[in-house]
């Protein structure tokens, strides 16, 4: 998925300029989300990449704006997570058939990483939780941590 | 465009992560492996990602030959990473039947990082 090009033509100073770039890519994220209810490979990988590109943004941030630094950090495990899974995809996508049970044992490793994705996003939204700092930023994700399967 | 201040702090980020990208590739020239080419891509991934968020604020400099060279550092992370992920998964019974991939993860991780050192020394990097 293409990163969305971010206009800073009219903005007032860093602090809204770091602004504008974090309510794009949070937004990016959050569009993304459906993927970890549903499960699919493509979803997922596209979702690992908006995480990555809105967390190194964040740790540019976080010299200037220190209650970033949580999120950008969930945003890393979340990342990880999401790279096991994508991982095992390739590695199904690669394996021919006569290595059936191994494979199984893979489609579970799979089946955990995505348990862990799930449960690192719920948590994200806690009260205080990773996402607080984010959110008071952005001024987006209110009611985002909801409805996932665990 | 945007105003100096800005043009300044964008250039500032840009600049730190040309110079973070420069130290890993010497790293990874001076002695290829694992550790090396994660942190190299990471430094390669980090710096596009930044570009991406910034280009409107910074002078126009050329990223081509980076996003090349990502793709060849994800091939050869890739075959590492599914080679060691088949390892821990493999059933005893199938030890045979896995051969011929482990085999070519190996050659692919191996001709990859030979292509990336090529790839290296074409990345100039201006700075902006």
């Amino acid at each position: 998925m293409k990163a969305r090009n971010i206009d800073l033509s009219d903005a007032c100073g860093v602090d809204d300029a770091m602004r504008r770039i974090a309510i794009v890519r949070f937004a990016e994220v959050l569009t993304l989300v459906p993927a970890l209810r549903h499960g699919r490979s493509k979803d997922l990988h596209d979702l690992r990449i908006a995480c990555k590109r809105l967390r190194y943004a964040l740790e540019s941030f976080t010299p200037r704006e220190p209650a970033l630094l949580e999120a950008a950090s969930r945003l890393s495990q979340l990342q990880d997570a999401l790279g096991d899974l994508h991982d095992r995809d390739l590695l199904l996508l690669a394996m021919s058939k006569k290595l059936h049970v191994s494979a199984q044992r893979i489609r579970m490793e799979r089946e955990d990483a995505l348990a862990r994705a799930r449960a690192l996003w719920r948590d994200a939204f806690a009260p205080y939780g990773p996402f607080e700092g984010l959110m008071r930023f952005t001024g987006l994700g209110y009611g985002f941590g909801d409805g996932l399967p665990n | 465009m945007p105003d100096d201040r800005i043009a300044e702090w964008a250039l500032g980020l840009i600049k730190a992560d040309v110079h973070a990208f420069k130290r890993a590739r010497a790293r990874f020239l001076r002695q290829p492996g694992t550790k090396r080419l994660h942190d190299l891509r990471t430094s390669a991934r980090r710096l596009r990602s930044l570009h991406e968020d910034l280009r409107e604020a910074i002078p126009p400099f050329s990223l081509k030959r980076l996003r090349r060279l990502i793709d060849l550092t994800g091939e050869a992370r890739d075959a590492s990473v599914m080679r060691e992920a088949l390892r821990d998964a493999l059933d005893v019974r199938e030890r045979r039947a896995a051969r011929g991939l482990l085999r070519t993860l190996r050659q692919r991780e191996r001709i990859t990082l030979k292509r990336i050192a090529r790839a290296l020394k074409h990345v100039r990097l201006s700075q902006p």
